[in-house]
Parts: structure tokens; sequence; C-alpha cells
């Protein structure tokens, strides 16, 4: 270990998506560097661990200064000299700084981006890739491409605005490898922009290297009268490209920025106008029946565990809890013994260190769940490697662009052990249960 | 030159604890670091039991393998020099085709010894345990182990090739750690020792089989009962459980469709087999039944997967043909598959079967039978596997104790999690 041992840990603050946001690097003794930056959400469910942010006027308070000051003057000396191979060690050094005082525990973005920059560095210093320190040998698995269509929020409400949901994006599943799948995607896509182009004036939204969530066409007020016209158009397009059945759609509902607690209805979700929670379960299943759908994340509000539950009873495809589970091991824990759906959404940075990430997985997995990751928390590219170490049947959009080609990479450098999750990647009973029926 | 990178590949005829002698395969790398793998027939008649290559001829009963470790030195060796010993899936390939284009029919002890022992040569060569060179960081978790307290042989006069089945092992879940379960372990097993020599007049030999007279018991039951007893008497009631590794396969006679000398004397058809588990589960804390009816009968495992909802084993019922364990899971015939890591072709294509098994909600349980040894322990914290066969205590479980000292204080026992069947689960059905 005496080449992987940390040599420095430090800290500083850079520019993140729309705040400022901490960047943590890591030395180790035979000269590997590597550093990783953790940002504040768009969207912060109420149920997120703790971020330290400076407060006060400047950065309206989302200053991460005293976060870097925690990394630099607190847990840097705790660090040095351990083997930044030995994720958990350094994870459980940083989590046990401050006992059981609430108030002396580190920020999560401070952990988060020290947590990533040790995974980085360990890696580097043993000289094998990211995923394969996540997942050893095992590590073999490309998940299901998928590329962003359409975001935007206030179609059917001007003064609302709710993070640019929901967001639907082509995913090309029943494929047998990762790089005919994202040519597939490519073809779609394509025709898709250039569809929305020619019809409605419309473009993608451009977006940063470095994001993986990508693609989106901002729809905005006064195109469509109600969210099934947008639906067809995707069908149309799938079909058009002779991909029906092997491109389906996801959707990240996020269900949540439009429920109204008072009058307890769903707000301008669908179309203009509430619905109550039997309303969007019945057109949740018109989805996944009657149109391409094969994933739906956060249908319904984050506290809603019965609604979800009844969501995963009507609905056969699969069904994921991002708000809902904040990735969060109570709520998930929660969600489980009531079975409120089939799959977590991972934001690694969100929950704090890779240890408790790689915990979380471990509780989907030995439960029958997905765990699909998503980069919102400046992961960035190496989302895809933490997808292949986790074996991950499927990532929130990550198709194309800087993320496809991150898998196409891996995919090339597992050569013939690289397998390709495809239509089992995704959860829900009409993709897990149908080979098993036919072959029993 | 990367120091995992392959410099020398070895193969020898070594002994065993088996009756067949084993091939012993050396891989060294460039660093210096070693791996050694090994692989030797077991003692399953299972019909879907992989295939030996033997010598055929004079010694050991015409059960030697000096052919097979001259054919991996001639062939597979120079295949491999210059590869990286750390890139599992890139050797596993190599020795595939080096065998195949010299001719040689899928034989597992010319590739499974070769495949094991680069693997542990690429975790020397990375300096890194070799649970964390299979499971990467996400290995953190440890399986549950067991006491070995009864063995079964032909004390109702069948079972001549049983090895010792039914074996009988009491398995300690219920605990926050690997090492408090294995001290509940070792409470609950001076309990039943004493228990068993008042009731039984029967010695049990720590770490051997308990031999049973011929004569001496009119049922199995009264070991069920002196078992259930002592984990009551040791207070770990719903905490520590019994696994029968029944090998039914070997008490089947195929010819009048029954099972001789299993349990007692009666003689028993499958039906009345499957009504007796269903007895016996609601009457003793069991909680995995290993092989518990012959190989061909995939409904009667399925529907005591369906109906007992405790941890269902399959072994014999499948051997290694991967088709047919995939095919057994998917039909939900078992819940777990054993697996003998050295019995199968290449390292990769346990990894793959694993993931398979572990899509499909299913979990594989470690036992050392083809030459895996201790490194079941490795095998089972890498694979994240929730069961182990044995390793309470004995040299498995003190392996398993410094594992779990080596992950550190985030380490994870399995607890009640590790045991598969609707009765364990976090979401019980209503």
């Amino acid at each position: 270990m005496s080449g992987s041992a940390i040599k420095h840990v430090f800290a500083q603050q850079i520019m993140g998506r729309k705040y400022p946001a901490i960047s943590a690097t890591v030395v180790t003794e035979n000269g590997t560097m590597a550093s990783a930056v953790c940002t504040a959400g768009v969207s912060v469910g109420t149920h997120e661990v703790a971020f330290t942010y400076d407060g006060g006027k400047k950065w309206h308070g989302m200053g991460v200064m005293n976060a870097v000051n925690q990394v630099n003057e607190i847990i840097a000396p705790a660090l040095v000299g351990l083997d930044s191979a030995d994720q958990f060690l350094i994870d459980h050094t940083m989590l046990s700084i401050g006992g059981n005082d609430p108030s002396k525990k580190m920020g999560g973005n401070a952990m988060a981006a020290v947590s990533a920059a040790v995974l980085k560095a360990g890696a580097a210093s043993m000289g094998i890739p990211i995923y394969r320190h996540v997942g050893g040998s095992d590590a073999v698995v490309l998940p299901t491409a998928a590329y962003g269509v359409i975001g935007g929020s206030n179609r059917y409400d001007r003064m609302h605005e709710a993070g640019a949901k929901p967001t639907y994006a082509f995913i090309a599943h029943d494929f047998t490898s990762f790089s005919e799948a994202s040519y597939a995607l490519w073809e779609t896509v394509n025709d898709w922009q250039t569809f929305m182009q020619h019809k409605y004036g419309l473009s993608p939204l451009r977006s940063s290297e470095a994001a993986t969530t990508t693609g989106f066409v901002y729809v905005p007020p006064g195109i469509v009268e109600r969210e099934q016209q947008l639906w067809e158009m995707m069908c149309e397009c799938i079909a058009r490209n002779g991909y029906e059945g092997r491109i389906g759609i996801q959707v990240d509902l996020a269900a949540d920025c439009f429920y109204d607690k008072e009058k307890q209805l769903y707000m301008n979700l669908f179309r203009a106008g509430g619905m109550n929670r039997d309303e969007v379960i019945c057109t949740v299943k018109e989805m996944a029946d009657k149109y391409q759908f094969v994933s739906v994340e956060d249908p319904l509000h984050e506290d809603d565990f019965e609604g979800h539950a009844m969501m995963v009873e009507a609905v056969d495809i699969q069904i994921v809890g991002d708000d809902l589970f904040t990735t969060d091991v109570r709520r998930v824990s929660e969600g489980i013994k009531v079975g409120a759906a089939n799959c977590i959404l991972l934001k690694v940075n969100q929950i704090g260190t890779i240890t408790q990430a790689l915990e979380m997985i471990q509780l989907a997995y030995e439960n029958g769940y997905g765990v699909m990751p998503c980069s919102s928390r400046g992961e960035g590219v190496e989302i895809c490697d933490y997808s292949v170490g986790i074996n991950a049947g499927a990532i929130r959009e990550a198709g194309l662009g800087s993320g496809g080609s991150r898998f196409l990479e891996i995919e090339k450098e597992l050569g013939s052990s690289a397998v390709y999750a495809g239509t089992r990647g995704l959860k829900g009973r009409r993709f897990q249960q149908s080979e098993k029926g036919a072959k029993a | 030159m990367k120091p995992s990178v392959i410099m020398s590949v070895t193969a020898m005829q070594t002994s065993t604890d088996q009756s067949k002698p084993a091939v012993s395969v050396t891989v060294i790398t460039a660093g210096g670091a070693q791996g050694i793998g090994i692989a030797n027939e077991s003692y399953s008649t299972s019909d879907y039991r992989p295939k030996y290559l033997y010598d055929h001829t004079g010694r050991y009963h015409g059960n030697g393998v000096m052919t097979a470790a001259g054919i991996i030195e001639k062939v597979v060796a120079p295949a491999l020099i210059g590869l990286d010993a750390a890139r599992q899936g890139e050797v596993d390939h190599a020795i595939k085709k080096s065998l195949s284009e010299a001719g040689f029919p899928s034989y597992v002890n010319l590739s499974a010894p070769v495949s094991v022992a680069a693997l542990k040569a690429g975790a020397a060569a990375l300096e890194i345990p070799l649970f964390r060179h299979i499971g990467g960081q996400s290995a953190f978790t440890l399986p549950i182990g067991g006491y070995m307290a009864a063995s079964g042989g032909k004390r109702y006069g069948n079972g001549e090739r049983s090895e010792g089945r039914p074996v009988y092992n009491l398995v300690s879940y219920g605990f926050d750690s690997f090492e408090e379960a294995h001290y509940a372990l070792w409470e609950t097993a001076n309990t039943y020792e004493k228990l068993l020599a008042k009731e039984a007049g029967l010695l049990v030999h720590r770490g051997f089989s308990l031999a049973v007279p011929r004569g001496r018991l009119e049922s199995d039951r009264s070991l069920l009962d002196i078992m259930s007893k002592a984990i009551e008497a040791a207070g770990h009631r719903g905490k520590i459980g019994i696994h029968i590794d029944v090998g039914a396969n070997e008490f089947y006679d195929t010819q009048t469709g029954v099972y001789r000398g299993l349990f007692d004397t009666e003689e028993k058809t499958g039906v009345q087999m499957v009504s007796l588990y269903k007895e016996l589960v609601k009457a003793y804390p069991l909680v995995m039944l290993q092989d518990p009816l012959e190989q061909h009968d995939t409904a009667g495992f399925a529907e005591l997967t369906a109906s007992t909802g405790i941890q269902i084993v399959g072994g014999d019922l499948f051997g290694t043909d991967v088709a047919r364990i995939k095919s057994c899971v998917m039909a939900d015939c078992v819940n777990s598959v054993l697996l003998p890591v050295c019995a199968f072709e290449t390292f990769s294509d346990v990894i793959e079967l694993t993931r398979f098994v572990k899509s499909r909600g299913a979990d594989v349980m470690l036992q050392d039978l083809s030459g895996e040894g201790l490194d079941i322990a490795d095998f089972s914290v890498g694979f994240r596997a929730g069961t182990v066969y044995q390793g309470g205590l004995d040299p498995l479980g003190n392996r398993l104790i410094s594992t779990e000292k080596l992950i550190g204080p985030r380490a994870r026992f399995y607890g009640v999690r590790g045991l598969q069947g609707s009765k364990f689960a976090l979401r019980q059905s209503v």
C-alpha cells in the first residue's frame, strides 16, 4: 500500500452549475493526483443529507468556503498516511469526526468531494480503472443507453418553474452491445431533433462538456395542449426509425414539484388543471400500456409511499424513486417494506461518501431493487465508471455525448467480458418475468 | 513492465482429501506475486457434474492427472505469458482459446486451476485482498457461517456414496457481526455437544463428521430435537437455525423411484418427502435445505421453494451445467445455487453465472468441494453471498473473522438478510 498512501488532501471553491461547488484533491505517495467536485443540487429534496454552506449575502448564502476549510483543516490531517485504496477506512474516518456531536460533523459536500477524490486516487495509484476499483473483476455490465429528448416544466402554467420537469429520454434497451444500442439511439435522437427543429423550430438545450444528462429539447407553453401529444410524437419517431419495442421512453415526472399540498392535487402536470392520485396512476398506466414507456421516475409526491405501492401494483414497468428516497437508508427501507418502487435513483454525492453509496446499493440489490445512477451533484463522467462498477442495469441519460463516449471506452476495454444490460437491465414485471414465464 | 504481468505458469499433480488427485497450478508475475489454483473432482454423483481429464492408466486407479498437468504447461502456459494477471476476462479468454485451438474438449481440470491461479496472482500483484480483487470496494459483507453438528451415512441401511450426508449444520444469523454470531455458535455448539452426549450417548469430534453407529437412532428427528433444544437452552431462538445438506440423490433408488435409508428406515416417495419437509419446517427451526430431493425432481424443488419460505439450495440438482442452473433459477426451483468455483470452466464463467443468479433474486452459496479450500471465504465476500457452507468453529470461520477485521468498522454481517426465502425477506408478503 506504500504507493497508494495519502500524502496530501486539499480543497477549494470553484464554480458549479448555478452556485459555487467544492473541489477536493488527493495526492498519494507514488505521485498520483485526483480531484472530484460536489455541487449543490438544482432541486433539493426535503430529506437530503445536510451540505455545509456559508450563509450570509455573498453567493446568496451558497458559498462553500466553510466546507473548504473543513477539508483543509480537519479532514486532511485525519487522512494523511491512510491507504487511498481502502475506501471504507477513509470514509469511516471522515464520518467519525466529531463523534456523536452533530454540530461537529463534516458537511455532506465536504465529505462527498473528498470521498470521490480518494476513490479516483486509489484506482489510479493501483493502475486500474475506477469501475474495476468499485466493482472488482465482477464489474462488467454496460447499462441501457439513454439520451434526453424533452424537457420543460411550465407548458401548462406560465408562472410555475419545476426544475425543467418532466424530462423524457429515449432508452435503447433491446440490443446486444452498448455500441449497437448507442448507434440506434443516435439515429433516433437525430431524427427527433430534426423533427422538432422543422416542425416547431425547437432545438436541444446546450450543456457543458462534463454533463452526462443532456439532449433535452425544451418544449415551451403553447405547443401542445396535453402531454399525450408529445408521447405520440416520441412513439412515432421510434417507429419511424424501426425501433419499436427496442427503444423505449423513460420519464422523470418529479411529481412532487407539481403537487399542491393544500388541494391535494397534482397541478398542471400532464395538462392544465389538477389531477388526483388515482388519475395520475391511471395516466401512468396508460403511458406504460399505450405508449412506449419503460421507466417512470417519481410519479407521485415524495411522501406518498402508499400511492407509490399502488403504482407498482398497477403498472408493470420500472418505477424509480428519487425524491421519494433521496438516497436515505431509512426511507429506502420503508419503501422496500411496502413495495413502493423497484428501482432507486442514486446521486452518489447526495448521500455523502462512496461507502454510504455502496451500502445503499447493497440494500437495494439484496431486496431485488435496481439502482439507477445519476450525475447531478458534480459526479461528471465518472458516473459511467460508478455505473459499470455496480453493474447497474440502467442510468439516467448517458447514452451519447461524454457519457456515451466513456461507456464505449469501457466496453472496448472489457472486450469479450463486457455484457450489455439490455431489456433485462430494466426492473418491473414486464421485463423481469416474461423470460421466466417462457422458459419455466 | 507492470508487476501483474504473467511470467510463468507451472502445473503439477497433488493430493487431496477427496479420493482423486488434484491438478495444482502456480502463476508467477513480473512483480514476484504468486497465485495457486487447484482443481479436483468432488464426490458428487450428479448427472450434471463436469468432466475431468484423467491418465486412465497405472497409478491412482487410473485417476492420475499427470496428462492434464502436462497439457497445461505445454498448451495453456505459452498463451498466458505476457498477459496481465489482473485482467481476468482476458486471461480466461486466452485459456479457452489455447485449449480449443489445440483440439481439447472442455475438461475443467485443464482450465479452472489456471484461471483461479491467475486470479490469485492478480490480487497479490495489486497488493489487495482476493475478495477485493473479485468484488472491488463493493465487497464488504460477511456471509452466515455454520457449525457441523451431525452427519449421516449408512445408519439406516443405504447411502454408501453419501459421503456422510445428510449433514446437519447449525447456522448463526441473528447477530450484528460475524464475530458475535461466531461466539453464539460456540455457545450453542457446547450446549449441543453436552446434550448429545447425555441424551444419545454420542460424542462429537469438532471438525469431523459425527459417526452414528447403526441401530443407535430410530430417526434423525432425535438429532433435530437435540439441536432445537440446544438452540433454546443457549438462548438463541430465532437467531440460530438448522441447515440440512441432504444429498438426497445418494439415497434415491432410480429403479423403484423411492428414497431408502434417508432420515429413518422407512422408504419414501418424492411426494412423501415433500410433505415430510413441510412438516419439519413447521416443527424445527430449519432455515436451509440443500439437495432435499433427487436431481431430476425439479417440480418437487419448485414446490419446496414456494411453500416452505426458507432457503432451498441446489447442488446435485444441476451440478455445474450452466444452462440447467439458469433454467432451474428461472423456474424458481431453488433460491440458492451451490457454487463449486473450481469445477466451472473458468472464473469468468463463475462471475457471469453469479450475476445471472443474483439478478433473478436468488443467491449463490460457496462450498469447498473441488479444490477451493479456504478461498471460499474470499469468494463469498467478493460475490457478496449471504451464506457459506460452514465457516463456524473451523479455519474458514477464522478466515472470515480476520476478513471482517480487514474490512474494518463498516464491515456488514448479513444477518437474517443473508438467508433466501420469503420468511426472511424485508418485505413481508401480506
